[in-house]
């Protein structure tokens, strides 16, 4: 009770909040909505860690949304930008409306700010038809991911989308974002998988972006409107590809010495024509936590173990446990140039290469012996099954429940980025070093293609002084996403810009942002969604 | 309107180089028409239509901006033109403004080869065969093989998101390209960024890709590789009907199976080159008959397997194994086919064309049937194949040609056999214009959504170039 009674001082009712909502119940009477404080606070934030930073620091939601509201349907989408339309014509506070899927994104991507109203698309969850022999099928886009994958399991067939974040996540935030799941090497990303979707622009049109079946004349809307998040309409139904549930599966660990050796044998895999269901390379550090057990405490522990394990074998001692976080929170750059130094010596096998294959039964068997032959030609020492099947088990282990680590006074985030492999290694080195002086830092390759590669890093820093800490997150940001871009990477391949990485967007795109900017003025000419994300105001 | 001519000869000689600039009339009439069979026909009787007043060859993005900034000065219109294969009339002008088409193929460098990622950057003026070629020399294939190889450009490939031979097993053009220079209407040029994939923002080469034109000029991009195959098998199968044909091939895609090749179509040996001197006349069922041609490439036990894949499924639908011959066959002549029908347009009366419509396979025996029955009521013949398969649907394309009583009627009765295409397709949940795009043609025989698609591109168009000179009258633009 304590600590709702803090969360009321700190927001204090806000009058514009209240005449906002009192018009929309006017304007629109039968849509849902709630000003209700535990709901302006739930929604005031996604999972971006800068925020869980700032919460720390006890600022719970220093801009909360005036209000929520949750459509039914396209209609009541439809209505509401109407509305928002409307006050913007006439002056005054703007209105600002905000997509929200289930705010598991993580770069800040719902945080419009004091005032917005927080457009929440989970009411509109159904599967709306699959079509088995189509290999289709279409949804609407407030659905769960784990929802839907579960409906198409039942029907013998899969969508093959798989983030960590499957259970706390909706359709329309991958295709909003350009998600990218686990086997994405064999299924694609989110926008490999979309065919055509509803959206509602901010001139309040209902648009299908294209057709059942790809292709069609004139350029691809659909293909500009998935990772527009939310700036350009809310997506409020999708047309996917799906498959035939998989037959079989198979799953090997393979060691490499150096992580530069495990790339270039990604790369061959990747370029001989095969077509694996997972690929993860795992640095030296990220090894050490990928092979713990993850199932037996949180990811502090594991990370702790993990830490300790490298100065004194196995086993770590709880004091030792401390001292290891002392030192990964205290001294980073020293920390992670032992880790350096020690490297080589502490692990035989190196890096951890997980190869995971899956589909036709026939097909899965003949690609993984190629595949197999392919990596033991690369150098790779074969470690059986069981390190893969150990990932397996254990690839929904990131939690969507906050790390532990922020409250032992740590800070936890990752850094996905992604090159063509000629830059693969430079990008690696780049962004590593640039993170290194302020966290503890590990990576892992996934999501590997036959031009490139993503690279996903790890950090975890001290935050002891929440103050010092934001401005430590910032500087953190700031150098590696320059050191990326540097290295000619691209600075985000997954988890999308948000309000996070707004200021890189020009490093990013060049001039070519001006095209982003024209869809902005074509969909969205009264700036009334989510403005602040991809740099668009 | 009087637009000071040789003002603007002079500028853009500036532009580009007193040499690539003409106004000659053997130059303007080259220009004048693409492969639209419709304008061929009209060619026929009427005048020969009148050409741009400008062609230009520039060699560089700068000077395609330049001779964009002389046009948006003086309001010209303009066709970027590449080989001119257009099946729609895209790269032909219309009306009698005067026009300036830029022609791209001087614009035909390989810039960059990084062997190591399998991504050439390579400007947009290159010949299909030439780049090919180049990348082959070097143990590379782009796998963007379209009938129309020998004379068309990637610019008008990227432009009109192309769908070639092996697009079931390569996707289209648009998805080998990782990025892409443009040269916008006000002369800016932009580079979209190249990134295996990324997620920070929509795909923006996206606007330019299948814009035909009316957004900008592409002058070049980053596009993704394989390795030229060691192997490459192939094999065919023969069904009674269309249907489990179509049924063997979709069960086939949903297991995992990535043809090069797969396409079906009328048993080739009722092609009268094949038979034999006194075989009999093909009888009806003869006629219904359908056969699967496959081809694969990869590794050779891959290839294998999924060969025994495709076989499973389709003898488990009754079909007749008939070995690697036919496909083969198809095979050597794939490029034969394309420009057959051209010759067809020249004699006066006969009309002839290509609709391409794609759609998801259960949408698709029955469009299969009732096009060919509606055309042959008509008295039309057809010939439809089934191509550019994928895992939810795939392309007809039914090549149709008819003869008429004058230049009048057979143009009459082109416009009649479109419009009962249109009907055909959209009662059947087909999408029309799926391979060639829309050029001059298509967009008023569209679906309303499609229609809605292309009123936003005019949107678009309207703030990216406010004076409307970039290929103004395509895809329903103004
Ligand atoms: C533990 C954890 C693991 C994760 N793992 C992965 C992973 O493996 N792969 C991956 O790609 N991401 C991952 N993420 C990031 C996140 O889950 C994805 O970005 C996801 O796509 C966000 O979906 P959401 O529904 O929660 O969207 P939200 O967070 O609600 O919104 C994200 C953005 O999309 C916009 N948006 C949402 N819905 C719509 C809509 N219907 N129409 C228009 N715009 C919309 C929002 O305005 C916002 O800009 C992970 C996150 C966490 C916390
Ligand atoms: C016999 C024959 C067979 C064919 N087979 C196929 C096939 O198998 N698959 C297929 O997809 N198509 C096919 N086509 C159609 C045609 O070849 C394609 O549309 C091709 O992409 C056009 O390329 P092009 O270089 O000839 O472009 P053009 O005909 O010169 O132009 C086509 C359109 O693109 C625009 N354009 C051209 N270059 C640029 C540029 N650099 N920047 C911006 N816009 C530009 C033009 O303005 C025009 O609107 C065939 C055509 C013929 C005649």
């Amino acid at each position: 009770m304590a600590g709702s009674v803090r969360i009321l001082q700190m927001t204090a009712p806000l009058t514009s909040a209240d005449s906002r909502l009192a018009e929309l119940r006017d304007a629109l009477p039968d849509l849902r909505v709630s000003n209700h404080v535990t709901d302006r606070i739930a929604y005031a934030r996604d999972l971006w860690p800068g925020g869980q930073i700032e919460k720390l620091a006890g600022k719970h939601a220093p801009e909360p949304p005036a209000c929520v509201v949750w459509p039914k349907d396209s209609a009541q989408v439809v209505e509401l930008v109407q509305w928002a339309k409307a006050k913007a014509g006439v002056g005054g506070d703007p209105v600002v409306l905000v997509p929200f899927g289930a705010g598991s994104g993580v770069c800040g991507g719902t945080m419009a700010g004091a005032g917005s109203v927080i457009v929440d698309l989970k009411e509109m969850d159904s599967v709306v038809r699959i079509e088995p022999h189509n290999n289709l099928v279409r949804a609407q886009s407030g659905i769960i991911g784990w929802h839907l994958e579960d409906r198409l399991n039942m029907e013998g067939l899969t969508l093959g989308h798989f983030p960590s974040s499957l259970m706390c996540s909706t359709l329309g935030g991958y295709l909003a974002t350009r998600s990218a799941g686990q086997c994405s090497s064999l299924y694609g990303k989110i926008e490999d998988m979309a065919t055509t979707m509803e959206v509602v622009t901010g001139t309040g049109e209902v648009l299908e972006t294209g057709r059942d079946m790809g292709g069609g004349v004139g350029p691809s809307w659909t293909q500009l409107f998935i990772g527009s998040e939310g700036a350009l309409g809310f997506i409020t139904a999708a047309t996917l590809k799906v498959h035939p549930a998989p037959a079989h599966r198979m799953m090997r660990g393979y060691g490499f010495g150096r992580v530069s050796a495990g790339c270039e044998a990604i790369r061959r895999l990747m370029q001989a024509g095969l077509r694996p269901a997972v690929v993860r390379l795992y640095d030296e550090f990220d090894t050490v936590m990928a092979r713990s057990s993850a199932e037996k405490g949180s990811e502090a522990d594991t990370l702790l173990d993990a830490i300790s394990g490298r100065v004194k074998g196995s086993g770590a001692m709880p004091w030792l446990k401390r001292k290891a976080l002392q030192m990964v929170l205290t001294r980073p750059d020293v920390t992670n140039r032992l880790i350096e130094e020690l490297a080589p010596r502490i692990s035989a096998d190196g890096c951890l290469l997980v190869v995971g294959w899956e589909g036709d039964k026939r097909l899965t068997e003949v690609q993984a012996r190629l595949g197999h032959d392919e990596l033991m030609r690369s150098g790779g020492k074969d470690l059986g099954e069981e390190p893969g099947w150990h990932w397996f088990k254990n690839r929904y282990a990131v939690s969507y429940k906050q790390s532990k680590l922020f409250t032992s006074g740590a800070f936890v985030d990752t850094m996905e980025v992604a090159a063509t492999w000629d830059r693969l290694m430079d990008l690696y080195e780049g962004v590593r070093k640039a993170i290194a002086p302020f966290a503890f830092v590990m990576a892992h390759f996934s999501h590997a293609y036959p031009e490139g590669c993503s690279i996903y890093f790890s950090f975890v820093g001290p935050a002891t002084d929440p103050g010092q800490t934001r401005q430590q997150y910032d500087r953190l940001w700031r150098r590696g996403l320059t050191a990326a871009t540097r290295a000619g990477g691209t600075i985000s391949h997954h988890h999308g810009v948000g309000r996070s990485k707004a200021h890189f967007m020009t490093e990013e795109h060049g001039n070519s942002l001006r095209l982003l900017q024209t869809l902005k003025a074509t969909f969205d000419p009264a700036s009334i969604l989510n403005p602040g994300v991809l740099g668009l105001s | 309107m009087s637009v000071p001519q040789s003002e603007i000869t002079g500028q853009l000689a500036e532009a580009v180089g007193p040499e690539n600039l003409s106004s000659s009339p053997v130059d303007t009439i080259a220009h004048a028409l693409d492969f639209w069979p419709r304008a061929l026909m009209k060619s026929r009787s009427g005048p020969w239509p009148r050409g741009p007043k400008w062609v230009v060859w520039p060699g560089a993005a700068a000077e395609v901006a330049h001779v964009l900034r002389i046009a948006s000065a003086y309001a010209l219109p303009v066709i970027p033109y590449g080989g001119g294969s257009s099946m729609v009339g895209g790269a032909s002008p219309r009306g009698d403004r005067p026009w300036i088409v830029i022609n791209c193929k001087r614009m035909c460098n390989i810039l960059d080869m990084d062997e190591v990622s399998m991504v050439v950057h390579v400007q947009a003026g290159i010949v299909g065969v030439e780049l090919e070629e180049r990348l082959n020399a070097r143990g590379f294939s782009l796998g963007h093989v379209p009938t129309s190889m020998t004379t068309a450009t990637l610019g008008g490939w990227l432009s009109t998101q192309s769908a070639g031979m092996l697009s079931s097993r390569y996707g289209r053009v648009g998805d080998l390209c990782l990025g892409l220079t443009a040269v916008l209407p006000d002369g800016q040029v932009v580079h979209t960024r190249v990134a295996p994939r990324r997620a920070t923002g929509p795909e923006l080469a996206h606007l330019l890709i299948g814009a035909e034109g009316t957004l900008g000029v592409i002058t070049a991009a980053h596009l993704r590789l394989h390795r030229l195959p060691l192997h490459r098998r192939f094999d065919s199968f023969c069904f009674e009907q269309v249907a489990p044909a179509m049924g063997a091939l979709r069960q086939s895609l949903a297991a995992g199976v990535r043809p090069l090749v797969a396409r079906i179509q009328r048993d080739p040996r009722l092609r009268r080159s094949d038979r034999e001197q006194d075989a009999p006349e093909p009888t009806p069922a003869d006629l219904s008959r359908r056969v699967l041609l496959l081809a694969y490439e990869g590794p050779v036990e891959l290839v294998e397997v999924e060969q025994e894949i495709v076989r499973d499924l389709a003898t488990a639908l009754g079909g007749e194994g008939l070995g690697q011959a036919p496909a083969r066959r198809w095979w050597g002549q794939r490029f034969a086919a394309g420009f057959r029908m051209t010759p067809l347009l020249v004699q006066d009366h006969l009309f002839a064309d290509y609709v391409e419509l794609g759609a998801t396979w259960q949408a698709l025996s029955g469009l299969y049937d009732n096009l060919e029955e509606a055309f042959e009521k008509r008295g039309w013949r057809t010939r439809i194949t089934v191509e550019h398969a994928r895992l939810e649907g795939a392309s007809l394309g039914c090549a149709f040609w008819g003869e008429a009583d004058s230049a009048e009627a057979a143009l009459e009765a082109y416009d009649e056999a479109w419009r009962l295409a249109a009907r055909v397709c959209h009662a059947g949940g087909g999408g029309l214009g799926h391979v060639y795009g829309g050029g001059q043609h298509r967009a008023a025989l569209l679906d309303d959504n499609a229609k809605q698609r292309l009123a936003v591109l005019t949107e678009v168009k309207r703030k990216l170039d406010p004076a409307g000179i970039m290929n103004p009258g395509i895809l329903g633009t103004e």
